[in-house]
């Protein structure tokens, strides 16, 4: 096999169509027995309305008692019960996951019907979130690695978590900046993420830019600061507009708010809005299954798409 | 720590001639430059008092007032 450089980024994944995604969202639906039911993007097309589905979101951080402990205690909607559910959920996601990577790369290498990946040299390497600074949350998570399938199916096969999220974007900002950064230098990273956004100080510890070193000086997490915010101020907003009028509401699905939320066209808005050639006077947002006729001045709806200011 | 819950009141989000999206984004904006000015009094606090400077380039421009706002925060000055 011919190396292939720079690095390959998966990006098709179950569900996301056509559209090339380096992210996969971070949810499960379960069956009412509790097995899995879908993962990942092909969420979008399973109806958790159905009596007995259960939809899991945002686990990951809830891994670490204390997250799961505040989140508890300030009676955030969705988080798991338990820190053992919260593994449980994270195990079943990272399953998948792995099962993707590996079809994906022994399809691209010609050994998906051929013997597979097995016997070959596979290293997987995780960061994990900045404030999981106890040895305890750290080896939970290697186990819920392991039990997802990495680094166990060959004698080759191993699986290590090597970097905080923080140390990872450190890392990037020292080999990318096109600021030089000196020995002892302080630079703040910022990871901000779906549900967290951390910050670690760092300081510089070696200059060479082909190898930096780093040491974290403080890393803290901003559990709920994060684009998650956006998509429920958005629903939010979308259910207000549609609450004065009924009758337009009824003829949607019930769930219609958070399904344009997590349309393509509102998070590519998400994503680009502040670029200069992104920005306009006004959004508009097509509406899947409303008619491209259909126009309704009380709701904001032009032509099949929700119109929203700037 | 702490979460940050949206407010139930419909203020400017119910108001469709008012910057829709862009109060999408204010509450995460805001929760993240707060998260920074902490991380800068950290510094201040713990024997780093330069002052910070900015390395605001074109493509963070839109944001300037805010970054700006952040980089030239004094760490020598009090809590506010």
């Amino acid at each position: 096999m011919t190396p292939r450089t720079p690095i390959q980024v998966i990006s098709d994944w179950p569900g996301s169509g056509d559209r090339s995604e380096r992210k996969v969202p971070t949810t499960l639906i379960y069956h009412g027995s509790g097995a899995l039911s879908s993962w990942g993007f092909m969420c979008a097309d399973d109806d958790d309305a159905m009596p007995g589905k259960v939809k899991r979101e945002f686990f990951k951080i809830f891994m670490e008692a204390d997250t799961l402990a505040s989140a508890l205690q300030q009676g955030l909607s969705g988080a798991p019960a338990s820190t053992l559910e919260a593994q449980h959920f994270a195990t079943d996601y990272l399953r998948q996951v792995y099962l993707h990577v590996k079809e994906s790369i022994e399809t691209e290498i010609g050994r998906r019907h051929s013997g597979g990946w097995n016997d070959m040299t596979v290293e997987f390497i995780f960061s994990v979130p900045t404030t999981w600074t106890s040895i305890h949350v750290v080896n939970t998570f290697k186990d819920v690695i392991r039990n997802a399938g990495f680094g166990t199916e060959g004698i080759r096969h191993s699986a290590q978590v090597d970097l905080t999220e923080a140390e990872a974007a450190a890392v990037a900002t020292l080999k990318t900046s096109a600021v030089a950064f000196d020995m002892g230098a302080l630079f703040l990273t910022i990871d901000a993420g779906g549900g967290t956004t951390d910050l670690a100080l760092m300081q510089v510890t070696s200059a060479n830019q082909q190898i930096p070193q780093m040491s974290s000086m403080h890393p803290v997490s901003g559990v709920g600061i994060g684009a998650s915010v956006i998509d429920r101020l958005f629903v939010r907003l979308v259910t207000q507009r549609m609450a004065a009028y009924p009758e337009i509401a009824a003829a949607l699905p019930p769930d219609y708010p958070m399904r344009l939320a997590r349309s393509h066209p509102f998070r590519t808005l998400k994503h680009k809005f502040g670029e200069r050639v992104y920005m306009q006077p006004m959004f508009k947002i097509p509406m899947e299954g409303v008619a491209h006729h259909f126009s309704h001045r009380g709701v904001g709806i032009e032509n099949g798409r929700m119109m929203f200011s700037v | 720590m702490a979460f940050v819950v949206p407010s139930t009141s419909q203020g400017e989000h119910s108001n469709r001639n008012r910057h829709e999206i862009q109060s999408l984004f204010d509450p995460q904006v805001e929760g993240i430059a707060k998260k920074i000015i902490e991380e800068l009094d950290w510094l201040r606090d713990n024997g780093h008092p330069q002052q910070v400077v900015s390395s605001c380039d074109a493509q963070t421009k839109p944001k300037r007032t805010l970054l700006t706002q952040i980089a030239t925060h004094d760490p020598l000055r009090r809590p506010r």
